[in-house]
């Protein structure tokens, strides 16, 4: 009678593993054709420090609209060769570090170890994608924190990564006036953490600052946390916090701020967003109708 | 006719997807019966504002060497009665508000409605399960406000809920040195943020305080979310109670007030908290947890 428990437990953990293994392989969207006209959106967003589900409801929120089809991986394991191939937009921020791996299991008694991201594999394609097929991408807040990644860090202009401050009131100004991302867009203040970076002696377009109260930031975070932080006196928080180049057949923006939720509230980080997808894209810009707003995005 | 082949294959696949992810969600571990000696720890953590893949992270380096079953659930939908009867501790903290559902896609093109927290037969059942069984359990930061889970508040010894300030630089203080939780624990500093309660007058034993510095976060939140964080209104002060106890019937009861960002984690103090709580709120003798301060490492 144990016997029969035991083997119709070891059947079904069988056949869950079968199934897990199906489900998170297949992929039956990605690798089907795209139709005529199609225009896919691929996500990679959310690790250790930062909030998956958070920067899957704004984005949606903000591009849903559109018609696109708007694909989260809930591991950077399905963002695939095959997958960037087909992909017109691809909008990702994960740093390097250890995330924990996905699995199809409802209630997860072991997490699987995390998929590494970047791969030598992703990275290749990403840049091949992005000048020769002209795939846009608007990699945002940590995606500057894979350092190692030498050639997507070169493609996004960027020589070295500088470490935020903490979470903090900070004033986004200086707005682009002479590039569509941002003209007319109002500055505003809102709570953020802003990474800064040395960029490489290449092409590119600022599109605005974001500047943080020195004093507020370093009573904020504490002493202990000053050194991890970065803030010691010698790096002003006054950085560049968008920027936009085109390198071969390809657009990128870079949006080095945008780590917590409060700034997916404000009309102009939402206007950013939507104007950015549509510029990378080298798609018209059209009419965003987005308002101010936590819950709601349009009237 | 390509065109038709290609939806065609797609809807078979989707449907196979869904039977197949039906047979993923009908079988769980839960349905195997307990082994002996074997511990259950379920946990539901993380939402739009709290993150899932780092509570997970912590609670597994905390707990992880005791040989427990610790199962984290990906919806709250898997939090049944089924499940609860057979769960030894529950560990919590989502509040009800619609957060993103599971989906067994790897890329997730159209994500489901979220599945519900917490349900009436939900909290019907934490109740049964602690007060008959003696389950333990652990609800922590914003498990407080679930406002419209009355009896569950109750079980908490919560009233109502204040609303915490932004995240910023806490002193955690005043530890119960009468408590096994948080004998010899020593204060200390972190950023978090810390819910306000307002508790019943019911038996409940203080854990631990914790204080804000309150013209800096004002200053850190900025003006317009003054109304919303409640940090202009005097009386409410930022000096609230952070972590208390309880035993109501057969069950034992730890909430910790605390716990929404990475790095209060890292404390030796709030992990030792974490352990003991775990232990404590199973009616089980506390060992020595070899807990060290630090962000990547919890042991020598």
């Amino acid at each position: 009678m144990s016997e029969n428990k035991k083997s119709r437990r070891k059947f079904l953990k069988t056949g869950l593993a079968v199934s897990a293994a199906y489900c998170t392989t297949a992929n039956p969207l990605s690798a089907e054709p795209k139709k005529p006209g199609e225009v896919r959106v691929l996500f990679l967003a959310g690790d250790y420090w930062h909030n998956g589900m958070m920067y899957e409801r704004h984005w949606r929120r903000i591009l849903g609209v559109t018609g696109w089809r708007l694909m989260f991986a809930q591991s950077s394991d399905f963002i695939t060769p095959e997958v960037i191939d087909q992909t017109d937009l691809l909008v990702f921020s994960r740093y390097g570090g250890g995330n924990p791996g996905f699995t199809t299991d409802g209630l997860v008694g072991q997490r699987p170890r995390g998929d590494s991201w970047m791969t030598s594999e992703q990275e290749d394609a990403i840049v091949e994608n992005v000048t020769k097929r002209g795939m846009g991408i608007i990699p945002f807040h940590c995606s500057i924190a894979n350092t190692s990644n030498k050639k997507v860090m070169e493609l996004m202009g960027v020589r070295d990564m500088i470490m935020h401050g903490p979470m903090v009131n900070t004033y986004f100004y200086e707005m682009n006036q002479d590039h569509p991302i941002t003209r007319g867009v109002r500055p505003f203040e809102e709570v953020d953490e802003i990474f800064g970076m040395v960029m490489l002696d290449d092409n590119y377009t600022p599109l605005y600052r974001a500047r943080q109260d020195y004093d507020i930031v370093r009573k904020m975070s504490g002493e202990s946390h000053e050194c991890f932080y970065g803030v010691e006196g010698a790096i002003p928080l006054d950085r560049m916090a968008g920027w936009m180049r085109e390198v071969g057949n390809g657009r990128i923006v870079y949006l080095n701020c945008m780590s917590y939720q409060q700034v997916f509230w404000k009309k102009s980080m939402k206007e950013i967003m939507w104007r950015s997808a549509h510029w990378a894209m080298k798609k018209d810009i059209p009419e965003s109708g987005l308002i101010e707003g936590r819950s709601t995005d349009r009237v | 006719m390509d065109h038709e082949n290609s939806l065609n294959r797609r809807k078979a696949l989707k449907a196979g997807l869904t039977v197949i992810t039906g047979s993923v969600f009908a079988d769980n571990v839960f349905a195997a019966p307990k082994k002996p000696g074997e511990v259950r720890v379920l946990v539901l953590a993380g939402d739009y504002w709290h993150n899932d893949m780092m509570y997970e992270s912590h609670w597994r380096r905390i707990l992880g060497v005791t040989g427990w079953n610790l199962l984290f659930a990906q919806s709250s939908k898997f939090i049944t009665p089924e499940v609860l009867k057979d769960t030894d501790l529950f560990i919590f903290s989502r509040y009800g508000g619609g957060n993103p559902e599971f989906t067994t896609d790897g890329l997730v093109e159209e994500r489901p409605e979220s599945a519900p927290w917490m349900t009436n037969e939900q909290e019907d059942a934490i109740i049964e399960n602690v007060t008959e069984r003696g389950m333990g359990i652990i609800p922590f930061h914003c498990s407080i406000a679930n406002t419209t889970n009355k009896k569950v508040l109750e079980l908490m010894g919560v009233k109502e809920m204040i609303m915490h300030g932004p995240c910023v630089m806490t002193s955690f203080y005043n530890l119960n040195q009468y408590h096994p939780i948080t004998e010899g624990v020593e204060s200390f500093e972190e950023v978090d943020e810390i819910f306000g309660a307002v508790m019943l007058d019911v038996d409940y034993t203080p854990l631990f305080q914790a204080k804000q510095n309150y013209e800096l976060l004002q200053k850190a939140s900025g003006d317009p979310y003054s109304g919303g964080y409640y940090a202009e209104r005097e009386n409410f002060p930022l000096d609230r109670l952070a972590g208390w106890s309880r035993e109501v019937g057969n069950g034992r009861m730890v909430y910790l007030n605390c716990m929404s960002h990475q790095m209060v984690f890292w404390k030796k103090s709030m992990k030792e908290i974490m352990w003991r709580s775990a232990f404590w709120a199973m009616h089980k003798d506390i060992p020595k947890s070899g807990l060290i301060e630090g962000r990547g490492v919890d042991r020598e």
